[in-house]
């Protein structure tokens, strides 16, 4: 059976939606790598304000997910833009915050929130994390 | 007595499939015009069976399969099929419904196919109250260095979990979350000896080493050795790698702000906050990681089902 990528990226305006389309624990590594590949390569766009990553199909995920997430805020960073999470599972949060990824990535409810929390302000100041 | 619940919009629908499943003197038949409606039947009157139509307002079947598939696993739903709703009706069988009759063939097939569908969820509501009247469980694995193997593994000690009702539904996400991270460092770091540092520098050559070594000897014949034990105090899980071992100690604190940055150790991380306990053999090649088992009465489910019986019914009302 064909299985769907583990992440699909659509382009709202000036923000990148990603939307991660399974439970991705760490033993689809070579999923998650693949497919975090092509969202790293629509992230390049220029002018890109930011991403929001859309949890909603997710229960749970694990340290490669968090890896490849790292990976993609590395290079949002590096160009000035911001990454916000929607509809992250209370297990989902527990993970970012024993990791302390909370404290980089924004998490709201609901893609409008993220949308409007990308909106509110201008792009971030690239920082020295 | 075996309490069927029949939901249907259809005053004369509702009316003929109670007929026929009332012709047999044991079942006793309760009913509902929605699945809204079906939902506050079942808590208060727990069926045995709910025979739904597909295509109602408000709450269609599908939406009842996936409502009553949450909250109440054990109760099989059967759909009613009209002209129309085939494909509402497929959607639903993948979510779990029991079994569908076509309404145009209700006289003929209604009865037995409801008997058999009590038959099949007779035994396995058997099979899951002995299941959680076993003591203890002890099984040995010992996998191929195979990445395709290790989520069938996984999958399969939450499974033994849930059905011993060791550990509630959530905590199992998270056993498996921490058994996934230790069979992925028995997988990458201990048989094929790719480490972190390489991931670190570059994530490509990380992947092509482990796909290179993954085919060469002496890496590719080593294996994973699993060994589970459950019993009603703590799950045990121990997982092993062949590979030369390393030294846990050398691990970087993943929380320290300066090594947020840097993908280390989060999956040790991961795995000692979701389990009791996670500690490494002298050789640093095995892991063995401890889940407590809080103490639950198997019956105390059985006693819920049980409480329906004093339950006050009104079975007729939505006729």
């Amino acid at each position: 059976m064909l299985m769907k990528k583990i992440f699909s990226g659509e382009f709202s305006d000036d923000i990148l939606m990603i939307t991660i389309n399974q439970n991705a624990g760490s033993l689809a590594e070579a999923e998650i790598v693949d497919s975090m590949k092509q969202v790293t390569d629509q992230a390049a766009r220029p002018g890109l304000r930011g991403a929001v990553v859309d949890f909603a199909h997710v229960d749970y995920f694990g340290s490669l997910m968090l890896e490849s997430l790292r990976h993609l805020w590395n290079q949002l960073h590096a160009q000035n833009s911001r990454m916000v999470l929607c509809h992250v599972s209370a297990i989902g949060r527990e993970i970012l915050e024993i990791s302390h990824f909370d404290r980089l990535w924004p998490i709201v409810s609901s893609r409008e929130e993220a949308v409007a929390l990308l909106k509110e302000s201008p792009p971030a100041e690239k920082a020295d994390a | 007595m075996v309490r069927i619940l029949v939901v249907d919009d259809s005053t004369m629908d509702r009316r003929l499939a109670g007929g026929l499943l009332r012709r047999d003197p044991s079942w006793e038949v309760m009913f509902a015009e929605d699945g809204e409606n079906a939902l506050q039947q079942i808590e208060l009157h727990l069926p045995d069976l709910v025979l739904t139509d597909m295509q109602m307002p408000g709450m269609d079947g599908l939406q009842l399969v996936q409502a009553v598939r949450e909250s109440y696993p054990l109760i099989p739903v059967v759909l009613m099929t009209a002209r129309g709703s085939e494909e509402l009706a497929v959607q639903a069988l993948q979510e779990g419904a029991a079994s569908y009759v076509s309404k145009r063939q209700l006289s003929f097939d209604l009865v037995e196919t409801v008997e058999r569908v009590l038959n099949s969820a007779d035994k396995r509501r058997n099979f899951s109250r002995l299941m959680t009247r076993l003591k203890s469980r002890e099984l040995q694995f010992e996998l191929e260095n195979d990445l395709t193997l290790l989520p069938a593994a996984v999958q399969y000690m939450q499974d033994m979990c849930g059905e011993m009702r060791l550990i509630p539904e959530a905590d199992r996400l998270r056993v498996s979350v921490a058994l996934e991270e230790a069979l992925v460092n028995a997988y990458y770091h201990g048989n094929l000896e790719v480490s972190s540092d390489l991931r670190e520098q570059d994530h490509a050559a990380y992947y092509d080493l482990a796909k290179a070594r993954s085919e060469q000897e002496p890496w590719s014949s080593r294996r994973i050795h699993l060994k589970v034990q459950l019993s009603s105090r703590e799950c045990v899980f121990s997982i092993r790698d062949e590979g030369p071992g390393f030294d846990p100690s050398t691990l970087r604190d993943a929380t320290a702000v300066e090594n947020l940055d840097r993908p280390c150790g989060r999956g040790l991380l991961l795995m000692r906050t979701f389990m009791n306990s996670v500690e490494f053999g002298p050789s640093g090649n095995e892991v063995i990681l401890k889940k407590e088992v809080k103490a639950q009465d198997p019956r105390e489910d059985e006693d819920d089902e049980c409480s329906r019986d004093v339950a006050e019914t009104e079975n007729d009302s939505a006729v």
